[in-house]
């Protein structure tokens, strides 16, 4: 298989979920994985190794310089936990699978006394910034970064699915709940962006080929509220996180993203959407003209399906997004049996876009 | 007298309060307590159930129907136990090891409840054990699977073979669900029954039911 000749024009990422890693290499995903700075070093070193013997050839993310590097952040899994750890909520670590937050199910009167994080007072903060470091210390320099989730996905992991209740019956205290996360979160960007330049690849790869200074907010749960909700209840914490984290992007993995399309259209400043399988790519790019789309395929169909359907998959994709210019291709969290040949057929069908486009 | 859609719109906006009222007055004006269940309550979710399945109702709207559910059954169940109204099955449902995802869960509950079924929520991270205990020791009609995870999704079939080898795997039907799930995956591993959400949980669960 030949080289591509470009990351940049169709980049393509692959995720793989901590399982493939721990049964095919046996890596493990405890806590010191994500704390620990020798284990930091030795594991990120490892993954770079493992995905460049494996997949070196297909020129997908091609790492030259395999030496230690000191990356604070798990930026080769998808792995959102941090600003729920920072809010109080039990984190459960397994050797073979992303931190898993516990819901804290804050009481009314808990979410109604709720206010920001004060970062330097907060114990795993602290716990992060003495792997910075002690990073730092050593290599003189940081990299990587941290997921730092989203305004929606963080208060549900804080007050359970009684913030769906909160955002109809009492909003007063959804929007104090939302604006305390919202403030931390900027806070935080803040502090790993001067501190690595980058905020997002560990939430989408794709935006290393894309610009590695963006910062993408998850917005995983909003597809479980109605685009009316959103515009009324969420959408201000975008703008604000719009106009205070430059370059921005919003990452909605649900399959209905052309719903809220509208209203992400009012988000100034939004230059890169994760789109989420299943959404109506057509309408997206119809709504969001100038953006980036970064499509997403179907981890599920990555296991399943025939290489042939993933490519006609992939064709159709990039087709219904018009500007392959302004695309990109990802699929994460894959398994530990997602075949070789899947990945392969992906990897393909992009390389035959970008021959196809080059001759014109 | 009180005007049974009443209490079904009521509950469709999530007025718990209005709907704890309409059914303490219905039962004072002696409409039977089958008849307020069936026409009142279970009307109402069957309706919220249908809006949730074309995206004209969200996870919210559905989340306070349930709440206003639960709060006109508060005042109904006594008299549904004393004049013998049985609920239409019995559901032991959980989100699969391994997976602390309960949302899903929490719905395809609600609207179970809603429609009449006994739900036993087992909670997250259930182990194939757990689920072959509530099988012997609840004797459920269905057991309900649901994962969030690719990865999590794969340990449904462990629960479908520890219940076959603890012999209960024809005493009980077996529904799954969750974002990765499709209705491929549950033929390829046994199951009886798929539901893409969750009022088709509460539809298919009902079609076992007559089946058994």
């Amino acid at each position: 298989m030949e080289s591509l000749k470009s990351n940049t024009f169709l980049p393509v990422t692959f995720v793989f979920h901590p399982e493939w890693w721990y049964k095919n290499y046996g890596l493990c995903f405890a806590r010191d994985f994500f704390y620990n700075p020798e284990t930091r070093i030795e594991a990120d070193l490892e993954m770079r190794k493992i995905l460049q013997e494996r997949f070196g050839k297909y020129n997908i993310e091609p790492d030259h310089k395999l030496e230690p590097r000191p990356c604070i952040g798990a930026v080769h899994l998808a792995a959102g936990y941090i600003i729920s750890e920072m809010f109080g909520c039990e984190i459960k670590f397994s050797k073979d699978s992303s931190p898993q937050v516990i819901t804290r199910n804050i009481t009314d009167e808990e979410a109604d006394k709720i206010e920001p994080i004060n970062l330097l007072e907060n114990e795993t903060f602290r716990e992060l910034k003495q792997l910075v470091e002690q990073l730092k210390e050593r290599f003189g320099y940081v990299v990587g970064d941290i997921n730092w989730q989203g305004v929606l996905n963080v208060a549900l992991d804080l007050r359970g699915e009684n913030i769906f209740i909160d955002m109809i019956q009492n909003q007063t205290r959804a929007r104090r709940i939302f604006g305390a996360i919202t403030q931390t979160i900027k806070e935080f960007v803040t502090y790993i962006k001067s501190e690595t330049g980058t905020s997002s690849i560990s939430v989408n790869r794709t935006i290393m080929f894309v610009n590695p200074g963006l910062n993408l907010h998850s917005n995983c749960s909003v597809m479980m509220v109605s685009p009316e909700m959103y515009q009324d209840l969420l959408l201000e914490y975008d703008l604000e996180l719009a106009r205070t984290c430059q370059p921005y992007g919003i990452h909605h993995c649900g399959g209905n993203m052309h719903i809220f399309a509208e209203g992400y259209a009012r988000v100034r400043g939004t230059s890169f959407f994760d789109v989420g399988w299943g959404s109506d790519i057509s309408l997206c790019r119809k709504i969001l003209p100038t953006a980036f789309l970064n499509l997403r395929y179907d981890p599920v169909k990555m296991r399943l399906a025939q290489p042939e359907e993933i490519s006609n998959d992939i064709k159709r994709m990039i087709q219904q997004s018009i500007y392959p210019e302004k695309t990109g291709i990802c699929c994460i969290n894959m398994g530990w049996d997602v075949p070789d040949n899947n990945i392969r057929a992906i990897v393909h069908t992009v390389e035959e876009y970008r021959k196809q486009l080059s001759k014109y | 007298m009180v005007d049974l859609d009443e209490i079904s719109e009521a509950l469709q906006r999530g007025d718990a309060g209005k709907v704890e009222e309409l059914v303490r007055l219905a039962l004072q004006e002696k409409l039977t307590p089958k008849d307020i269940l069936e026409n009142g309550l279970i009307k109402g979710m069957n309706i919220i159930g249908v809006k949730f399945k074309n995206n004209e109702v969200y996870v919210p709207e559905v989340l306070i129907a349930a709440r206003a559910m639960h709060a006109g059954m508060g005042v109904l169940r006594p008299k549904l136990v004393e004049t013998g109204v049985k609920n239409i099955g019995k559901v032991a449902i959980g989100t699969v090891r391994g997976d602390l995802h309960d949302i899903g869960k929490n719905l395809v509950k609600m609207m179970l409840e809603g429609a009449g079924f006994e739900v036993v929520d087992l909670g997250v991270d259930v182990s194939a054990d757990k689920f072959v205990s509530a099988v012997k020791e609840l004797q459920p009609d269905i057991v309900g699977m649901s994962a969030l995870l690719t990865t999590t999704m794969v340990n449904m079939v462990e629960v479908i073979n520890a219940l076959k080898s603890a012999g209960l795997r024809d005493k009980v039907k077996v529904m799954i669900g969750g974002a990765p799930v499709t209705q491929n995956y549950a033929k390829q591993i046994g199951a009886d029954g798929y539901s893409p959400d969750a009022a088709s949980a509460a539809e298919d669960a009902k079609s076992l039911v007559t089946l058994s």
